[in-house]
């Protein structure tokens, strides 16, 4: 099992954050598509569309984290895993791996890993 | 026999035209996936549905990646330096060579007519001769190739 099983509770809740994620990543996509489809309607010059290029293009970091987010958020809301992970093309130890070192956002979802339990001492008998 | 890289008058215009094709198909693409964004968002909906939609968009959005560097390799046809596409597109130099389509690569420098059944509808003329430091076009139709301008062979630097 790569991520814990959550409660009906803790899905219900998580289910309600994955449909606002959603709108804000269709208000993000349509900010930085604005430009493409601009120009889609009436091209311009090919410094237009090298610019227009450029604005899709920019902060690609920013926006797999927020698909990954995504990703997390269906997790958490009771879905299977290996299907979240398949169905948006996320590694599932890239996943894993942006919830360890992904900042603020991505390492609140860090109660969905198994954490590697600390070293007992051996008692003796 | 080295091809000759200089773009020709018609891969300008076919360069103009991929770049709106390209263009249109992003603007499809764009509206897959905020449509898919849009019901993802819906709150009655339950996990799997919601996840359909999200994959969906997500695959919009790799498409639209795809296309971005089709549409660099599309100005590169019409007379971009790869180098200055890459600077203005933000697509490294590398990514941009490697991953251009090289059917529109090899396009560059050849005389084109546009053909229906041809991919992004533009074809090679295939019936172009050449000299030793000029390309000519054997097509039927008038073509700014033959005619003037500094590609012109009455003002070749040896006569």
């Amino acid at each position: 099992m790569a991520f814990r099983r959550v409660t009906p509770e803790a899905a219900a809740k998580e289910a309600a954050l994955a449909a606002g994620q959603a709108e804000v990543m269709a208000e993000w996509h349509a900010g930085v598509a604005s430009d493409l489809l601009k120009l889609a309607e009436a091209h311009a010059n090919a410094n237009a569309t090298l610019a227009a290029v450029a604005k899709w293009r920019a902060d690609q970091e920013k926006r797999r984290q927020r698909w990954c987010s995504a990703a997390l958020m269906l997790i958490g809301s009771g879905d299977d895993p290996d299907a979240v992970c398949a169905g948006l093309g996320l590694g599932r130890t890239a996943l894993q791996q942006a919830v360890r070192t992904g900042g603020p956002v991505l390492s609140s979802f860090a109660d969905l890993l198994y954490m590697p339990r600390p070293k007992r001492k051996k008692e003796a008998a | 026999m080295a091809r000759y890289r200089r773009p020709t008058p018609s891969n300008v215009t076919a360069s103009r035209e991929i770049q709106e094709q390209i263009l249109r198909r992003i603007a499809e693409l764009s509206a897959t996936a905020t449509a898919a964004l849009k019901s993802a968002a819906n709150p009655e909906i339950d996990v799997v549905t919601r996840r359909g939609h999200l994959a969906a968009a997500r695959t919009a959005e790799k498409q639209i990646d795809d296309a971005t560097i089709e549409l660099a390799a599309a100005v590169v046809l019409g007379g971009g330096r790869a180098a200055d596409v890459a600077a203005r597109s933000g697509i490294s130099t590398a990514t941009l060579t490697r991953r251009m389509p090289a059917y529109l690569r090899a396009l560059r420098g050849e005389h084109l007519v546009q053909d229906a059944d041809a991919p992004y509808g533009w074809k090679p003329a295939g019936s172009v001769s050449r000299g030793s430091d000029q390309a000519f076009c054997g097509g039927q139709g008038h073509c700014d190739l033959n005619s003037s301008g500094s590609r012109s062979a009455s003002r070749s630097p040896r006569q």
